[in-house]
């Protein structure tokens, strides 16, 4: 089976699965965050257990809403075609 | 003097000039990485030093200058330029081939020039070689982008100028060293503006994602790589601790970033996407620590490999689709697994996951700001690091290569030295991610920087791990759509507007007046005087004349063939004539 055919399988019937795998390693990752962490903090708050995952996932999120729904409705126009002046 | 170098531009300008007079089928093209080969064993060998003195004006412009800052930078330069011709290799038009080979000795004449004059000339050539890897698309599109792109380079090649001029007025020399900031001058900061347009600054910074989505699918890549890093060096070389460039780098990390997450073309959002990685280095050159200069310095180097690779993949989508917008493509991961591949190399490096060489360079970059106390600076970079990831890690392979079930769109087969390329870029980017020595190695200052602690991975892994998580719950959201997005460039066509408009209106005015008066009162006169000259003529002139007349005929004849009106032709001919008259100062 060929590299592209296996990656079609595998998004077609396994997506669950790797949702599932995609989830338990964001928990381990938090889980991790308890036992390694900076011995000289970068910045004030890293001290904290699961700061960066919660600076990452804020964000995504904001950055997504306030560009897309409110920023792209406001300069968004027709694209550059070929027979415009 | 002891020591050797042999300018790698010779190699690249040489090729160029003899490329035009090969003929006789296609073998000509295994000249074409020759260049590139020679640059490198050029850059590998060269002895520290100052080579090629030039007199002028009772002083000496200095073609090279050879120290640890350029090297690195041609260093980078020569392996992209090989890459990049390996891509290329499968291009029949010789026009992109000069092009390509002209603007990569700009790139390497600008890193080795110890003057503003050679600097000048190099980057002129720079800016006029890579407006025909846009023109060169030959679609009505890219050549009003590339008038846009040469207008705006014009700009700031004429800031540069007008900052060197003065310059050399007020301190009697064309010299180009650090300029410390305590004593900057209105000259300087010309200067530093005419750098600020090529490295994108913003706001500065629309003529890059307005015009590289509409270059060649190969030009793309060498126009990534070479113009923006070009400014990086020379802002590293005569600025760097300007606290000015701190805080614009810091915005266009985050500026870029904020735009990419709303475009729709694949080669657009890159585009932004080198405007927020400039960003980290012009922001890193700008606090100006031995550390954060490192850190712009490694940054530009990888960049230049892991941007190159996703250039190529996105041209690869482009070449083989006939689009690359994100709100047509989807569900080709099954037809197109190794384009998949090899640009994902690209994404996760410059989203800095941990064994690529994204993240040995940009944590350096990062860490220094904070190192150097500066906070807000670090916080706005691990900002500009989640859009990294959401937009060019993410959402374009999202939209791209899966998204749809299944997508009918008919490919054209991608040949198999594009291939090739995105391979040695994707083998280099893990190489310097596994191996960091291989990058710190040549960097400018001592580096004592380990990348990789138990906590680093950590954090990058969970910075990078939950930003996919917020694309999961907005993958609706973000979903792309067609259009374009209104940027800067609209303020500069509005000004262009403006001024065309004043021009021309109080300019028709006053002609429509002269023609006026003088129909009334000049024509009369004019026919008088007319009438007297045509006796003189025919009784005199004519026979000596005519001899003459035909010679100027023929001149005449030659002079109307050049001048086909159009400004790319012009444009070739002065590179052609500049670039002759240089090699006879020169000699």
């Amino acid at each position: 089976m060929s590299l592209g055919n296996w990656l079609d399988i595998t998004r077609k019937r396994h997506a669950k699965r790797w949702t599932l795998v995609f989830f338990l390693i964001l928990a381990g990752l938090f889980v991790a965050n308890f036992f390694i962490y900076p011995h000289h903090p970068e910045y004030q708050y890293d001290i904290y257990p699961g700061f960066w995952a919660v600076f990452g996932l804020l964000v995504a999120l904001v950055m997504v809403i306030v560009m897309k729904k409110i920023v792209y409705p406001l300069i968004t126009g027709p694209e550059d075609s070929s027979d415009d002046r | 003097m002891t020591g050797s170098f042999i300018h790698p531009a010779a190699w690249f300008i040489g090729l160029a000039l003899i490329l035009p007079f090969l003929g006789g089928g296609f073998w000509w093209r295994w000249l074409l990485p020759i260049p590139a080969i020679a640059a490198f064993i050029s850059v590998v060998t060269a002895d520290h030093g100052l080579y090629g003195y030039i007199p002028y004006l009772g002083q000496f412009l200095i073609l090279g200058r050879v120290d640890r800052l350029s090297l690195v930078f041609a260093h980078v330069f020569a392996i992209q330029a090989f890459i990049g011709i390996i891509y290329a290799f499968h291009v029949k038009e010789k026009a992109h081939h000069i092009a390509s080979l002209l603007y990569v000795a700009g790139s390497f004449g600008c890193t080795f020039a110890g003057d503003y004059i050679s600097l000048f000339v190099f980057w002129e050539l720079m800016s006029v070689s890579s407006t025909f890897l846009i023109w060169l698309r030959r679609n009505p599109v890219s050549t009003r982008a590339g008038f846009r792109y040469f207008l705006f380079h014009t700009l700031g090649g004429l800031f540069l100028l007008a900052g060197l001029l003065l310059r050399y007025k007020a301190v009697g020399t064309f010299s180009f060293d650090l300029v410390n900031q305590a004593n900057a001058q209105f000259y300087d900061w010309l200067i530093l503006i005419g750098f600020a347009v090529n490295a994108a600054a913003v706001p500065l910074h629309a003529w890059l994602p307005d015009a590289y989505p509409e270059a060649t699918v190969p030009g793309a890549v060498f126009l990534c790589a070479f113009t923006t890093k070009t400014a990086v060096y020379v802002l590293a070389r005569g600025f760097a601790g300007f606290d000015a460039l701190a805080i614009a780098g810091t915005v266009m990390a985050v500026y870029g970033v904020l735009y990419a997450a709303i475009e729709n073309d694949a080669r657009r959002i890159l585009s932004y996407h080198i405007v927020s990685q400039v960003g980290y280095m012009v922001a890193g050159i700008g606090i100006g620590t031995a550390m954060t200069v490192n850190g712009a310095v490694a940054h530009a180097y990888a960049h230049i490999l892991y941007k190159g690779l996703l250039f190529m993949g996105a041209g690869c989508l482009l070449h083989a689709a006939a689009t690359s917008k994100l709100s047509d493509l989807g569900g080709l991961v099954g037809r197109l697994p190794w384009v998949m591949l090899l640009y994902m190399v690209g994404a996760v490096s410059i989203s800095g996951m941990p064994f690529f060489n994204g993240f040995v360079s940009k944590n350096m970059t990062i860490f220094g700001a904070v190192a150097a106390h500066h906070m807000l600076i670090g916080v706005f970079l691990e900002v500009a690091a989640v859009g990294t990831f959401l937009s060019v890690g993410i959402k374009l392979p999202y939209f791209a290569f899966w998204a749809k079930p299944d997508n009918p769109i008919e490919l054209r087969p991608i040949p198999k030295n594009m291939y090739l390329a995105m391979a040695i870029a994707a083998a280099l980017c893990l190489a310097q991610g596994l191996y960091p020595r291989l990058l710190y190695s040549l960097l400018p200052n001592p580096v004592q920087f380990d990348p990789y602690t138990g906590w680093t991975l950590l954090q990058a892994f969970m910075l990078l791990s939950f930003t996919g998580f917020g694309f999961y719950l907005m993958k609706k959201v973000i979903a792309p759509h067609a259009g374009r997005n209104l940027d800067f460039d609209v303020l500069y066509r509005l000004v262009g507007r403006a001024f065309v408009y004043v021009v021309c209106k109080p300019i028709s005015l006053l002609d429509d007046l002269w023609t006026e008066a003088y129909r009334a009162g000049g024509l009369r006169g004019l026919l008088r005087l007319a009438g007297g000259a045509r006796w003189f003529d025919a009784k005199g002139i004519d026979t000596v004349v005519d001899g003459s007349a035909y010679t100027v005929r023929g001149l005449g004849r030659a002079g109307a063939r050049i001048q086909t009106g159009n400004l790319q032709d012009y444009l070739a001919w002065a590179a052609v004539f500049a670039l002759v008259l240089y090699a006879i100062v020169w000699w």
